[in-house]
């Protein structure tokens, strides 16, 4: 049981992991933001799971200086293709309504909402790897599994490079 | 005229600002509203099957996952039942108000959720949350904050914000500590604030005057306003203890949606929700509550779907009271769950989910395998209501144009924060006149 209040310091660099650990491939997200919290640690890099309300992302990321949101998408694209978004400046090219996500509201809107609200951090960055099953209890595809690691691997390296971004020293 | 100019024809194909997917199809001929569907085409979610041979205990965890928004609905509703089947009634004492507490949080997160993010923009004329709050951030940040407010609640109470885990069949794991609980007063307390000025906020904006039909049925607590226990009554006299749920409502299948239709045996469609609960035990709100309420002009009945908003505000000031009271009175019980033995047998719950009555039933064996269980949500047993209100709609506006009368049609169903998740995801939308 976690305390009611979140008392994390502000700043630094928040990586979130998003995702139902239930529902297939969507626990993409949540695996990577584990593995990181498993293998790798730095002061200024703060990496959090969040299964629940894309909405309560604006209370996790305001006051942070970057944000790097790990989550799953479906696109059409192959199976663990990687895309990255640089969300602090675009819109992210997808339908209002549709997706298998089973968040109550979706990802795109705490975004633009972020953005609205002058809310979102300075650097915001999506990283998403499109998922081929969804079906609950079904644990990750082989196709998401093996780009899993890369993936982790690929945002902890973003990760430290927007701690050492010289306007955040 | 012919046939094509007779034939109205209004989509929409994927109904913002509700929580799940479905659609909608309605045809005119002439000034004739011919079919109203709401089309719950969401599959099926088979979790009534996933029960079944499964242990009674795992129930509340199981349940949670059918729907983001409303799982304490779902754990509560559930462990009433289970516990009815066991032969436990647990009415009184810290777990039973720990119980009301979470499930408070539960109604401040979803109502502040539904009022700021999805009702609020079809009375002040935007798409979207995102689009009205670069002209009304201000509004925004309190349903935030409001937001943020009860899932303290469920965070400390529940595990977490959503699908919360720790509530069992007989109580909690863990029940926070007295000093844990005092963290919360604050952010309560400014949540009632914050309530009071979305009641005020509410009661000015503009509602087309229309009253609806249908029999209200809600929870009636002798205790005080409806949550988590009571009996299931309405405004046309109907006053039955939950076990007696499949005498009085039936449910059946409908071509166009995945979601079962419930109806008043012999009687037809009902509504349930935040105006069926003011209807029928209004009076027993809390005073900052009541007072509220008198204060933004309703009176002790309010019939008016679009005036659901204010509501939600005044349930918004009653929950944030209540968890409040619960919180000072709350003395940390000397087990954090009562025992709860297996029998063979079948149990009854129902409680008020935020959008309406949510009725569980368990038939359960002597190792408390589950043989059966039977789920009925409230968006189940408001869809024929629901599709009442349009026609009536419809017809109100039938001289609007068909992008005018699919807003006010959208509009319509919003009004009752259908959740589609629960009652099978997607919303199209078709007028089809001819």
């Amino acid at each position: 049981m976690t305390g009611a209040v979140d008392r994390e310091p502000s700043g630094g660099v928040l990586v979130v992991g998003l995702g139902n650990d239930l529902r297939g491939d969507d626990a993409a997200g949540i695996e990577v933001a584990r593995r990181l919290r498993q293998s790798r640690a730095l002061p200024g890099i703060r990496v959090r799971e969040h299964q629940g309300d894309p909405a309560e992302l604006l209370e996790l990321w305001s006051g942070r200086d970057a944000a790097i949101l790990v989550d799953c998408m479906r696109s059409g694209a192959p199976p663990g293709t990687i895309r990255r978004f640089d969300v602090d400046r675009q819109h992210l090219p997808v339908r209002r309504r549709g997706s298998t996500s089973s968040h109550a509201i979706a990802l795109m809107d705490a975004i633009e909402l972020g953005r609205a609200l002058q809310r979102l951090p300075r650097q915001a960055l999506l990283y998403a790897v499109e998922g081929g099953t969804f079906d609950a209890g079904s644990g990750l595809s082989p196709p998401v599994e093996t780009v899993i690691a890369e993936l982790a691997d690929t945002v902890w390296r973003e990760a430290i490079g927007l701690r050492v971004c010289p306007q955040f020293q | 005229m012919t046939s094509a100019e007779h034939t109205r024809i209004i989509r929409t194909d994927q109904l913002a600002r509700v929580e799940g997917e479905g659609a909608m199809y309605i045809r005119l001929e002439g000034r004739e509203v011919r079919e109203v569907k709401l089309r719950i085409y969401e599959p099926p979610r088979f979790f009534e099957a996933f029960l079944r041979g499964r242990a009674f205990t795992e129930a509340p965890d199981i349940t949670a996952r059918i729907c983001g928004i409303c799982p304490v609905a779902y754990q509560t509703s559930a462990v009433r039942a289970l516990e009815d089947a066991c032969g436990v009634a647990i009415d009184e004492g810290p777990i039973r108000d720990l119980r009301r507490l979470i499930y408070c949080g539960e109604w401040i997160e979803s109502h502040s959720l539904h009022v700021f993010m999805l009702h609020a923009p079809d009375f002040l004329g935007y798409p979207g949350a995102v689009e009205m709050s670069r002209d009304h951030r201000e509004l925004v940040e309190r349903g935030l904050q409001l937001k943020k407010a009860g899932n303290a609640i469920m965070t400390l109470v529940g595990g977490r914000a959503v699908h919360p885990v720790n509530m069992r069949v007989g109580g909690f794991y863990r029940v926070p500590s007295r000093v844990e609980l005092r963290a919360l007063v604050d952010p309560l307390e400014r949540a009632r604030e914050l309530a009071l000025e979305t009641v005020r906020w509410a009661a000015t904006l503009p509602f087309a005057d229309v009253e609806i039909e249908p029999e209200h049925v809600a929870l009636h607590d002798p205790a005080g306003y409806p949550i988590d226990r009571g009996r299931i009554v309405s405004d046309g006299g109907l006053d039955i203890a939950p076990v007696e749920f499949d005498q009085h409502i039936v449910e059946h299948q409908v071509e166009h949606s995945n979601a079962l239709h419930a109806r008043l045996r012999d009687r037809g469609s009902y509504l349930t929700g935040p105006l069926a609960r003011y209807n029928l035990a209004g009076h027993a709100l809390r005073p900052a509550a009541l007072a509220a309420s008198r204060e933004a002009g309703l009176g002790p009945s309010c019939r008016n779907p679009f005036q659901s908003i204010v509501v939600r505000a005044v349930e918004l000031v009653q929950a944030s009271d209540e968890a409040l009271a619960l919180i000072d009175r709350y003395e940390e019980p000397d087990t954090p769950a009562v025992e709860v033995a297996p029998r063979h047998g079948v149990g009854h719950g129902a409680t008020e989910a935020p959008r309406g009555l949510l009725y569980h039933r368990y038939e359960i064996d002597e190792q408390g395998t589950i043989r059966d269980a039977r789920i009925v949500p409230p968006t189940s047993q408001n869809q024929r209501a629901i599709e009442e209100d349009l026609r009536a709609v419809v017809e109100r506006h039938i001289e609007l144009s068909d992008q005018e009368l699919r807003f006010r049609c959208e509009q319509a169903i919003r009004n009752h924060d259908p959740c589609i998740s629960c009652s099978t995801h997607f919303l199209d939308l078709t007028v089809d006149r001819r």
